[in-house]
């Protein structure tokens, strides 16, 4: 590397390099400078004024869908409508990666399978809807699809009386608490009920390798969760109040409703999506060696067994992380809510907040900041699962 | 007495039927499951295929002007509809409305095709090459945008409003596509710098674009374009789009060359050094010509992405392939037949994306074979 003594300094490196910085620093700056003196001056011009105060002011629309979080036309405020958001995106998002990951994993086994017939609708389910865009598979669903097979709310399909299809929504009974600390004890029944599932696997896990005594332990961790969800619904059984969807004439009331755009959203996103998770299921079980599966058919496995105990095992480590992308790409992907009017936060703050208000700048940084967190926390989760399987490596 | 050894008769093959019925048992009959699903396909197919079949080529309705003859075939498909507004669904509304001039977006479709050939087939010398990609990159989007708008030469003015159709689909994707390519080798460079500020400032541009859905981006530029720009600036709806899209693709393309220049061995930077390269040299004329090449089929996966997302600017109001296509079945005129749009507008993106995803994977294996020689 060049020093300082001889030479000019544009061939030191080092120099050259902090006066790069410091040029980027200043032409970043001064661009950004250039954009808010527009920005300050456009709004002076149009009497416009920034402000984050509109987020503690009454919202001025109803929202239809809010499963977690209580909403009064009047009383509540513009950030709720934020926070209820948030919670849509979320709660599409989650339902929608489960669906994406059991049909991926479906659809990316089959495509391996060897029977001809499997193994080709497999490929044609990957290329179809990986190929056609998704928002002509969310019209396609909710609006060619989803709305025309369903009945009016007067010729509900009525399944035992207590869950009602239509085309204004699907109403289920529900289990409503009404109290704050019933909450809080159903909360602290779930999280014993994980605490003490993970202990219980990890108990199985050394008696299995002590033992090589073999449990059920998927039913047993299942059975664990359902006692703790009754026993804590026991303990509050005074504050809960079970809520039947009542039909009359032309709309129903009570129970829990799920918006038809909801369903189709959740279709399209499962099929998509899946479709890019059965190509990494795929990839990362075609990754094992062969030699694996050979030792394994000559120990006398069948080929689902092997499938199950030696081959998925060891492809988990290729399939997770882009799986993760994946599962980002969908919460990202839910923001075509907008399209078809299911009140994700794109569609509730960016769409409609933002034509009531007019605080373009506030709102959309808002909206984008929640992205950022999401894609963030995925990108941590993507590297601490990637070091945590560096270790296995050998 | 002496053992003699007498050999036991060889066993038989231990499969005695014809390779026909061993590809048989093996394909379709290898298990009880396989034999359940193979029953249950052959059921499917039994009943789906020749109702599609009827319905999309046999029984349809494929001439006609408007929906009588449609509505007297209400089995078959009504291919009539996207017959007559065929044009309008390929080009948007001023060219459906003015047949005359169509052939300005044909001669410029023409001209793409011809020019990606010859950019993507070796059949050019390595110096043609070169000018026809400045050609590309510089005269060929003025002459589209003088062709398609005209406004000059007594060419009748189609206002960008009135763009539509699947010309704006590919003007939108190809055109974010060209304008990201530059800005994602800067960031791609910067971000794999040694210098720590050009390098946050990299991670800071890229991460951010990549974490949020294109619809937010969409809004951003519908929104605030307008506000953070200087109010004599007059920035139209594609415009927008443009923007949006390109800010969007250039993180993306940043990614796909960063993974091109990370295959690139250690010694190629070490073997410039020591021969006296420039930073600009040494990426100039060692790494980027060797990223770049590498990096192909990950850019063209991240265009596949683009292609179907710029269906999106449907939702900020510009009329895109698909939903020029959804007027045609929501019109008074042709109203009702949605299958026929969606179908139609879904092989379109079908054909385009499987093919880009077929190059792309041969691309690849080449590049895999020339690695291991």
């Amino acid at each position: 590397m060049a020093s300082g003594k001889g030479g000019a300094w544009y061939n030191d490196r080092r120099k050259i390099g902090i006066a790069l910085q410091i040029l980027a620093l200043v032409g970043v700056g001064l661009f950004i400078w250039y954009l808010i003196s527009n920005a300050s001056y456009n709004m002076a011009q149009r009497r416009m004024e920034m402000n984050t105060w509109f987020l503690f002011s009454e919202a001025s629309f109803k929202v239809g869908f809010h499963p977690f979080w209580d909403f009064e036309l009047g009383t509540s405020k513009y950030w709720e409508v934020f926070v209820i958001g948030i919670q849509n995106t979320l709660l599409v998002g989650i339902a929608g990666l489960i669906g994406a990951t059991v049909v991926g994993f479906a659809v990316g086994v089959a495509r391996l399978s060897d029977n001809w017939f499997v193994k080709t609708f497999a490929s044609i389910f990957v290329e179809l809807f990986r190929n056609v865009p998704l928002l002509l598979q969310v019209f396609f669903w909710n609006f060619v699809v989803i709305l025309p097979s369903l009945p009016s709310v007067s010729n509900a399909i009525d399944i035992f009386g207590t869950l009602f299809i239509t085309n204004k929504g699907i109403f289920t009974p529900i289990i409503s608490v009404s109290e704050n600390w019933a909450r809080l004890v159903i909360l602290g029944g779930l999280t014993l009920a994980i605490i003490s599932i993970i202990l219980f696997r990890r108990w199985a896990k050394k008696r299995f390798y002590e033992t090589a005594k073999p449990l059920p332990v998927f039913w047993i961790s299942v059975l664990i969760f359902i006692g703790f969800l009754l026993l804590s619904f026991a303990i509050v059984q005074s504050a809960t109040d079970v809520s039947m969807p009542q039909q009359s004439r032309f709309r129903f009331t009570g129970g829990f409703t799920v918006p038809v755009p909801l369903f189709s959203l959740w279709i399209a996103l499962v099929c998509y999506t899946g479709a890019f998770i059965a190509e990494n299921v795929r990839a990362g079980i075609l990754s094992v060696g062969k030699g694996q599966r050979e030792a394994a058919m000559s120990l006398g496995f069948r080929h689902s067994l092997s499938m199950k105990l030696i081959q998925i095992p060891q492809a988990l480590r290729v399939i997770i992380p882009p799986t993760i992308s994946q599962y980002l790409n969908l919460i990202k992907n839910s923001s075509l809510a907008v399209a078809i009017g299911y009140d994700d936060i794109v569609n509730l703050f960016m769409g409609i907040t933002l034509n009531q208000t007019g605080q373009a700048i506030v709102i959309i940084a808002m909206t984008m900041g929640v992205f950022t967190v999401i894609s963030l926390l995925t990108s941590l989760l993507i590297n601490i699962y990637n070091r945590s399987t560096q270790l296995v490596e050998r | 007495m002496a053992k003699v050894f007498v050999p036991t008769p060889p066993s038989p093959p231990p499969n005695s039927s014809t390779p026909a019925i061993q590809w048989l048992k093996r394909n379709f009959f290898n298990s009880p499951f396989s034999i359940v699903m193979t029953l249950l396909s052959v059921y499917v197919i039994w009943s789906i295929v020749p109702f599609a079949l009827n319905w999309a080529i046999l029984d349809a309705t494929w001439t006609g002007t408007d929906r009588t003859g449609c509505d007297a075939n209400p089995d078959g498909a009504c291919w009539a509809a996207l017959r007559v507004r065929f044009w309008q669904v390929m080009l948007g509304r001023f060219y459906g409305a003015n047949p005359e001039e169509i052939w300005r977006p044909l001669v410029i479709f023409a001209l793409f095709v011809v020019i990606a050939y010859l950019l993507l087939s070796e059949t050019l010398p390595g110096e043609y090459r070169l000018y026809l990609g400045g050609f590309a990159l510089i005269v060929f989007p003025v002459l589209t945008y003088g062709l398609i708008h005209g406004g000059m030469f007594g060419l009748k003015v189609a206002a960008t409003s009135q763009w539509g159709g699947f010309m704006l689909t590919l003007i939108l994707a190809v055109g974010g596509i060209v304008l990201a390519f530059p800005l994602g080798i800067v960031l791609a460079l910067g971000r794999r710098s040694s210098l720590p500020v050009v390098q946050w400032l990299s991670i800071t541009f890229i991460e951010f674009w990549r974490a949020n859905p294109l619809i937010t981006i969409l809004f951003m530029a519908s929104n605030l374009l307008p506000l953070f720009l200087p109010s004599e600036i007059e920035v139209d709806k594609v415009a927008r789009a443009l923007v949006a899209i390109t800010l969007f693709q250039s993180a993306y393309t940043a990614e796909a060359i960063r993974g091109g220049l990370a295959s690139i061995p250690k010694g190629q930077f070490e073997a410039a050094d020591s021969l006296g390269f420039k930073y600009h040299h040494t990426m100039g004329l060692i790494v980027l010509p060797q990223a770049l090449k590498v990096s192909i089929p990950a850019i063209v996966n991240t265009f596949i992405a683009l292609f179907k997302d710029t269906t999106l600017v449907g939702i900020v109001g510009l009329l895109d392939v698909f939903r020029m296509a959804q007027t045609v079945s929501r019109s008074t005129e042709w109203k009702g037949f949605d299958y026929e749009t969606y179908i139609f507008s879904a092989l379109i993106f079908f054909m385009c994306c499987y093919g880009m995803s077929r190059y792309s994977q041969s691309i690849e294996r080449k590049l895999n074979r020339e690695h291991k020689d």
